[in-house]
């Protein structure tokens, strides 16, 4: 039953990295990051059962709370980058 | 069955890592970088290696994205686009790296095959560790055992490389609190992310959780996977979180400047401090053994006190580093 | 040939020398620090695999495992990331202040400004 699990998960990881790579706009990846970010917790969670030690699911934990933060970053990065260009635009307006 | 999944993940991380040399929009690259290091993880999960997963579960997807994003969002996000020429240089280029790839292939051929128990580690190595882990330290994992304890003198070396990479770093780029006035008003500018409602009161939710696991991790390391290097990074992922949202301006007034230099030095000072310790109480340096009457109790004093150290340490350098950035952001 | 027992070294040659490529062919400076950051992760593969024994578990002793997985490499690994990720910021940091002098972060553009 784990191996059902743990290869339904791998082909998802699978379609998910092919549209990370592929993806025309920025939001397919950073969608297909995040995705990926949860399918990784799924994988590692039903590997910790398959190995028979279930004290690993502290890494589970650890990765579903960072992965939280990389997208975070990546808003930050957004609105950064939007500000930029609208200060860009007034100083250039002003001139 | 488990080889394959293990072989599965490591094709995909294969063509990750050619899509992200291949790519010349630099967003992509970092974007595929968390990819490759969730796939990476993952392998070493399967390679039974628990502890060196939970660090690059911490440090590649959230604190690596972060730095690199950073420095992306300070110089520009695209590569500038070269003439497509079949040059000599780049012939050249390939060439080399096509033959040593395959003098790497070839040495291969040598290595005894994966798990196989003949393998030299396996044979006196591996057996040693695990016996006098149970015989003179007495905790469950062995990694930290042979981490703070056995291999300590290394630990220390690292600790100040950390501590040195922090330093150089406030070097190059300041560390920011000087060059802004002083209760600067809060503009459009460091705000951080405080007018999108939804990620900030989620954020605000998760953040207490992500510092009591980091206090887990670092306090249960010597019973599960954990130690004081993941905890400095969930940690320092935790503080950058908050900077994320509120701006960097409040996440320095709740942790100032002088607390972050105090915690580089200080973490580093107490490893060293209780390695001088062990001279000082009749042994040698970094021998745990004597800070207590029952030698396996004092291995248990040491590795706490230089796993508090490291902690400390990691997670001041990592903050520091991140201030340093965002800090030329708002300048 | 053992394509199953072996495929985990070519595989960190492969991403050795993909890392490899992107710091010798890419002139962009971040691209370099992200080629170098590829090659440590390839390195760091290499160790692990050569740690795993068939039928172990992760060193972590509980009831019921008996036989481990090698701690060695995998310690030498846990403070390497660490000290892989001090490293990435210092580079990345020496980038910024390349950009703040020279205006650019492109090999030969920098190089080209540097000419007497």
């Amino acid at each position: 039953m784990y191996f059902a699990a743990i290869l339904a998960t791998l082909v998802t990881m699978a379609l998910a990295l092919l549209r990370a790579v592929r993806g025309p706009t920025v939001y397919d990846r950073v969608l297909a990051v995040n995705m990926f970010g949860t399918k990784t917790v799924l994988l590692l969670a039903a590997l910790a059962f398959l190995f028979g030690r279930p004290d690993f699911l502290d890494l589970v934990l650890v990765y579903a709370l960072i992965n939280f933060i990389g997208v975070f970053a990546v808003l930050e990065f957004f609105r950064y980058r939007a500000m930029r260009a609208r200060q860009g635009q007034v100083e250039a307006q002003r001139e | 069955m488990t080889t394959l999944f293990g072989i599965f993940l490591l094709t995909l991380l294969m063509i990750t890592g050619m899509a992200i040399v291949h790519t010349r929009n630099l967003f992509v690259a970092v974007m595929l970088m968390g990819i490759a290091s969730l796939l990476i993880a993952a392998s070493f999960f399967l390679l039974d290696a628990a502890d060196v997963a939970l660090t690059e579960a911490a440090i590649g997807a959230g604190i690596s994205t972060v730095l690199f994003l950073g420095a992306l969002a300070l110089t520009s996000e695209r590569e500038r686009k070269r003439r497509r020429s079949l040059s000599t240089s780049s012939l050249l280029q390939f060439g080399i790296v096509g033959v040593v790839a395959l003098i790497v292939i070839w040495a291969t051929f040598d290595q005894p095959r994966l798990g196989s128990p003949s393998a030299p580690v396996q044979a006196h190595l591996t057996p040693w560790y695990i016996e006098s882990t149970r015989d003179l330290i007495d905790i469950p994992n062995a990694v930290t055992a042979v981490l703070a304890s056995f291999r300590g003198y290394d630990t220390l070396g690292e600790v100040v490389v950390v501590f040195t990479a922090g330093v150089g770093v406030l070097f190059l780029l300041g560390t920011g609190a000087s060059s802004r006035a002083a209760g600067a008003p809060l503009s459009e500018d460091n705000a951080g992310l405080r007018h999108y409602l939804i990620p900030r009161i989620l954020g605000r939710l998760l953040i207490p959780f992500i510092l009591l696991l980091g206090f887990y991790v670092q306090f249960h390391g010597e019973y599960g996977p954990g130690g004081g290097f993941q905890a400095g990074a969930i940690i320092a992922a935790s503080v950058i979180l908050y900077a994320l949202l509120e701006g960097e301006q409040r996440a320095l007034s709740v942790i100032p400047q002088g607390v972050l230099l105090a915690m580089m030095a200080g973490g580093t000072l107490l490893f060293g401090a209780v390695g001088v310790a062990g001279i000082v109480l009749g042994s040698n340096f970094l021998d745990y053994s004597v800070l207590s009457e029952d030698p396996v109790n004092g291995q248990h004093w040491g590795i706490l006190l230089i796993e508090m150290g490291i902690g400390i340490t990691v997670a001041g350098v990592l903050i520091s580093i991140f201030h340093a950035f965002a800090a030329r952001a708002t300048a | 040939m053992d394509i199953l027992g072996l495929y985990h070294y070519w595989i960190f040659a492969v991403l050795l020398m993909t890392g490899f490529f992107a710091i010798v062919a890419k002139p962009n400076l971040v691209k370099k620090l992200i080629g170098l950051s590829l090659f440590q992760s390839a390195v760091f593969l290499c160790y692990i695999t050569m740690g795993k024994i068939e039928g172990g578990t992760a060193p972590i002793m509980g009831e019921g495992a008996e036989l481990f997985s090698s701690p060695l490499p995998q310690v030498l690994i846990l403070t390497a990331i660490v000290v892989s990720i001090s490293t990435t910021a210092l580079g990345l940091g020496l980038v910024l202040r390349i950009k703040d002098e020279y205006g650019s972060i492109e090999e030969d553009e920098i190089q080209g400004q540097d000419q007497p």
